[in-house]
Parts: C-alpha cells; structure tokens; sequence
C-alpha cells in the first residue's frame, strides 16, 4: 500500500506538468493549456497498482517458467527445433501464396531489409563487440550510391548493386581506420559522431544528393535483363505468366531473401575462421587480448 | 572587429548554457564511468517543464517577471531532478553490475523514451514563448554595426557563474562533496569505508538534472522556442564539450562548453551555417583521435 502511494506522487511529480497539461498554439499564435486530467489520472493509477504489486510481491522470484510442468518444457524444446526451419519455408513460399497482395509483399520486403541490416551488424556488434551506432551510416552510403549511379550513369541493377555494396564498405574501411584504437564507450560517441555528420552532409549537400529531396526517378531493376514491362519483350510474356506488376515486387524480395540467407551463413562461417575466434576474443577481454599477440588494430 | 566582438558575446553565452549541460555528463561519468546518454533529454524535459510552469503562472495571474523567474527556475529544477532520479533508479541502477556497455545502450534507450513521450504528450510542433527579457546595452559601435550585450545574455553569464562557483562549493567543501570525490576513486573502496553509495549516485544524477533544468530555462529564455529534438543535438554537443575539457573534470567541463560554444557560434558566423552541428561532431572526432583524455583531464590507466 505504501509502496503504491509512494510511486503515485513520484509519478505525479513527474506528469503532472507535462502529462496534465497539454500546450497547442491558438488562434493568435501564443500557447495555449488545455487540462487533460483523465490522462494523468490514468497514469497516476497505474503507477499507484504498479507500485502496489512491487512491494506485494517484494522477495518473490519472478521465474514463471519454474511453475510450469517439465513434461511440457520437453514438449516445448522438441516443437522449437522445428520452429526455425519452419518459418524459413513459411519466407520461401510466402511470395507465391501472397502473389497479389502487394501490402504483404511490401511487408515482407521492410522486414527482411531491416533483418539484413541486424545480421550485419550482430557481425560488428555481437561478434568483435565493437558497439557501432553510427551503423546506418552505411546504409545511407549504399543507398545514395546506388541511387546516384543508376541515375547518372544507367547501369543495371546487378552492376550497380556491387558497387554500391563495395562504396559502403570502402567507406567503412575509411571511417573504420581513426576509431580503431578507441575502446569501448569513446567508441560508441565517434560511431555515433560520424553517423550524425554523414546524415547532415548528405542533407545539405543539395547539389549532389538534392538535399531533402532526395533522388527521384530511379530506374526500376529488370530480371537479369528482361524488364517487368506488359509488353512482349517483358517478363510476364518470356516466361508465359500473366502480366500484374507484383512480379518486380517477388523479384526483389527473394533478391534480399537470397542477400540475407547469404549475409547469415557468412557469418557462420566467419566464426569458424581464425579471423572470427580473434573477434569474439577480442570481445570478451582486449587486454588479454593484446598479451597474447593478436592485433587488435588489424581485427 | 566590432563583428568578431559580437560573436565572442554570442558564443560565450551558448558555451554557457552547454558548460551547464556539461557538467551532469562528466559528473556521472567520474563517479560511475558510465556516458549517460539520456542527459541531453534531460535538458529537454527540463525546457519543457519551465515553459509549461510559465504558461500555468501566466493563466493563473502571476505575471511579475522576476517573481514568475524564480518560481520557474525553482520547480523546473525540482521536477527535473525528479526525472534525473527515476531515470536512474529504473533504467541504471539495476544494471550496476552488467557487462560494461549495457547502462550505454539502457540510456539511448531512455533517450528515444523521453523524446517520444515529449513528442507524444505535448505535440512535435515548436512550442514559442514570448520573450520574457528584454532591453539590453550597446557597448560600442562602428563600421555600422553595434555591439549590443541583451539582458539576457547578462542573466545567462550571471547565472552560470553563481552556479559554477555554488558548485564548486559543494564538491570541495561539504560532506557530500567528499563522498563523490571518494566514489570517484575508488567505488568499492567508498563502499567499505561507510559511503552510502547508492544515494551518492543518486544525488550525483539529481543535482546533474538540476543544472540541467537550469539550462533548459535559460535556453528557453534565450531562444524562445523548445521542441522535443533539442536535447538530442544539445546532449552530443555539450558531451563534445565534456570530453574537450577532459571528462570527470569539473572545470573542465565548464572550459569544454565555452569553447565548444565559441566554435559554434565562430563557424557559423564566418564559414556556413547549415554545417555548424558537423564542425561539433567533427571537433568531437579530432578530440577522441588525438586527445582522449580532453585539455584538463586525468590520464586513464587500464587495470586487468
């Protein structure tokens, strides 16, 4: 009880200005208050019952897991082991049985774009333990690459794919080689620091990257050279299918289903290399590290 | 010249709201080594709750500037210390003994959760108030231009300095000073010795929520206008300035944040102004290279 009444005035401390009061701009311009004591009355209630359960169950262990019974445990760990490879079939067929609907297919795309993006950096972060937050930099570099070449110089998809993936990583090797000797939290502030200074650059250079505007007009990717057009020389028509625009859409995702299969099992890989053992070394402890002749810098 | 005079103005009066800032980073990181990421959004909710407690006194008659001042710069620094103290019982204290990066990725965690819940509880609209302060002196003119001091920037010099020298008083001075002079050596040692170490901590992030609040009310004053993005780009800048004047020096902080101000406000006066936030993180970049342990700080030496 008193635990409860004690998390409710901490929590009105806390809301009552910012949560009891909401500020718009009126008719003339200036702010204007408007109360909204429903909502900091919400929120003082689930403070006080939070606060009330803290202190009921103050000394309980709160491993739910432990009450359940160990033959469903069991039951639970053999259905997990399928678990995975299920769901992997599930993103193989996924595209046929959802042909039609973009949104999915539109959903499936953002997912697996931000499941590459994890992948890799669980290479910087869970591997070497190298906390990177300027990562998305990177992502940016690509984009923009890819963007500028295919509108500037109209190559096709698949050359310019590698050679933005390649600028990327070219400007990785360049951020990469003053931050190498920093550790851990100084790390993370540069990483941090170069992200924020790429974002600006590429939002104020409006000559080159076209500032907020960003890049329009991009030519779409055909397959292997075949466009997705309606017409005879298209995909639809060489392939004998009916023509519906969802077909460049089941392209690009089995494009970056294929991409994020590979980015995975090169990482599996890399664990097992010499190169990777030195990384998750380094992860654990740098100085032992050093005393036993693996070059950090070079790692 | 009379332009140049100008901008040192300009500068050392932003240099003193970042030095402000300042200080709750290289405060926390010298006790616990820990880089509070969420700090910048501290001064945020502190600019917020100052604004907000103007407009209440406004509606409910109190409309005497110094007396609305005071009032202001009383609960803002209450309320804010407040935040200061949740924030770090919920999200740092219960990660004392984790691996070292968990309390970094805890804080950009209560970084996004106090942006978003400014922008979701107040609008992501700039919220403007009128200007408070007004009036001020021209110190001389020439080349048609005059150098004006407003009254503002007088306040905001003045407060700083009371601040820092109140400050300094406390950590050189009282017992509680002592105790995270103590923490700050050597933590378990503190512990042995009869320091209540957590409520150290604690008061550590409190008084450093405090000066941020008062940050954010002289930023308010100053600029007129808070939205909820500014903590995010005020917390790296004066985090450079912490790291400039060597972090966990006090002193240093407060030199951090003057320079760090003078670049600013120099870069953007001479050279362009939409690249002044890349001249910041640039500057942190060169510090971090080439001297990590900043202009007045201690070297760190790495145990096993």
């Amino acid at each position: 009880m008193k635990s409860g009444a004690l998390a409710a005035i901490v929590a009105f401390g806390l809301f009552s200005l910012l949560i009891g009061i909401r500020t718009d701009q009126g008719p003339t311009g200036a702010l204007e208050l408007e109360p909204r004591l429903m909502a900091l009355g919400a929120f003082l209630a689930v403070a006080f019952v939070g606060g009330f359960l803290r202190g009921w169950l103050a000394g309980e262990p709160l491993d739910f897991t432990s009450y359940l019974p160990d033959e469903l445990k069991a039951a639970a760990t053999q259905v997990g082991r399928f678990f995975g490879l299920a769901l992997l079939a599930f993103a193989i067929v996924e595209p046929i049985v959802f042909y039609n609907n973009r949104y999915v297919l539109d959903l499936g795309i953002l997912v697996l774009t931000y499941v590459m993006l994890g992948w890799g950096l669980n290479i910087v972060v869970g591997l070497a333990g190298l906390l990177d937050l300027g990562y998305v930099a990177f992502y940016a570099v690509g984009a923009y690459s890819y963007a500028l070449l295919a509108q500037n110089f109209g190559w096709s998809f698949w050359i310019c794919l590698p050679i933005a993936g390649l600028l990327a990583a070219g400007w990785g090797v360049i951020l990469g080689f003053p931050v190498l000797r920093l550790r851990g939290d100084y790390l993370a502030i540069v990483t941090l620091a170069f992200g924020e200074i790429i974002r600006l650059v590429l939002l104020n250079w409006q000559s080159f990257t076209g500032g907020p505007n960003g890049v329009s007009g991009i030519p779409r990717p055909s397959f292997f050279g075949i466009p997705f057009t309606a017409d005879e020389k298209g995909f639809a028509a060489t392939f004998g299918l009916e023509f519906t625009p969802t077909h460049r859409i089941v392209f690009l995702y089995y494009v970056i289903l294929a991409l994020a299969l590979l980015t995975n099992w090169v990482t599996l890989r890399l664990r097992r290399l010499p190169v990777g053992r030195a990384w998750e070394a380094l992860r654990e402890d740098e100085i032992a590290c050093r005393s036993l002749c693996i070059n950090t810098t070079k790692s | 010249m009379e332009y140049f005079v100008q901008q040192l103005i300009n500068g050392i009066t932003l240099g003193s709201i970042y030095g402000l800032i300042a200080i709750g980073y290289t405060m926390v990181y010298g006790i616990i080594g820990m880089i509070n990421f969420a700090h910048g959004d501290i001064f945020m909710v502190g600019a917020f709750i100052a604004l907000i407690t103007f407009l209440v006194l406004v509606a409910i008659g109190i409309t005497a500037v110094p007396l609305a001042l005071l009032i202001v710069l009383i609960v803002a620094m209450a309320l804010t210390a407040l935040y200061g103290w949740t924030v770090e019982r919920i999200a740092y204290r219960p990660l004392r003994h984790s691996f070292r990066l968990a309390p970094l990725i805890s804080a950009i965690g209560i970084s996004i959760v106090l942006q978003n819940y400014v922008q979701v509880a107040q609008g992501a609209r700039v919220k403007p108030l009128p200007p408070l302060i007004h009036g001020g002196y021209t110190l001389f003119e020439g080349n048609d231009f005059a150098v004006r001091l407003s009254n503002i920037q007088v306040i905001v010099v003045v407060t700083t300095l009371f601040l820092m020298v109140g400050f300094s008083f406390l950590v050189a001075r009282t017992r509680l000073g002592r105790n995270m002079r103590a923490c700050e050596q050597d933590l378990k040692m503190a512990a042995l010795l009869g320091i209540d170490v957590d409520r150290t901590i604690s008061l550590t992030f409190v008084i450093g929520a405090a000066l941020a609040a008062v940050a954010g009310l002289m930023f308010l004053l100053y600029y007129g206008v808070v939205d909820f993005f500014i903590g995010f780009l005020a917390g790296v800048k004066a985090f450079t300035a912490a790291v400039l004047g060597g972090i966990g020096s006090l002193p240093g902080a407060m030199l951090g944040g003057l320079l760090i101000g003078l670049i600013e406000t120099f870069w953007s006066a001479y050279f362009s102004i939409e690249y002044k936030d890349v001249a910041a993180f640039s500057v942190l970049v060169v510090v971090m290279i080439f001297l990590p342990t900043g202009i007045l700080g201690r070297p760190e030496i790495e145990k096993v």
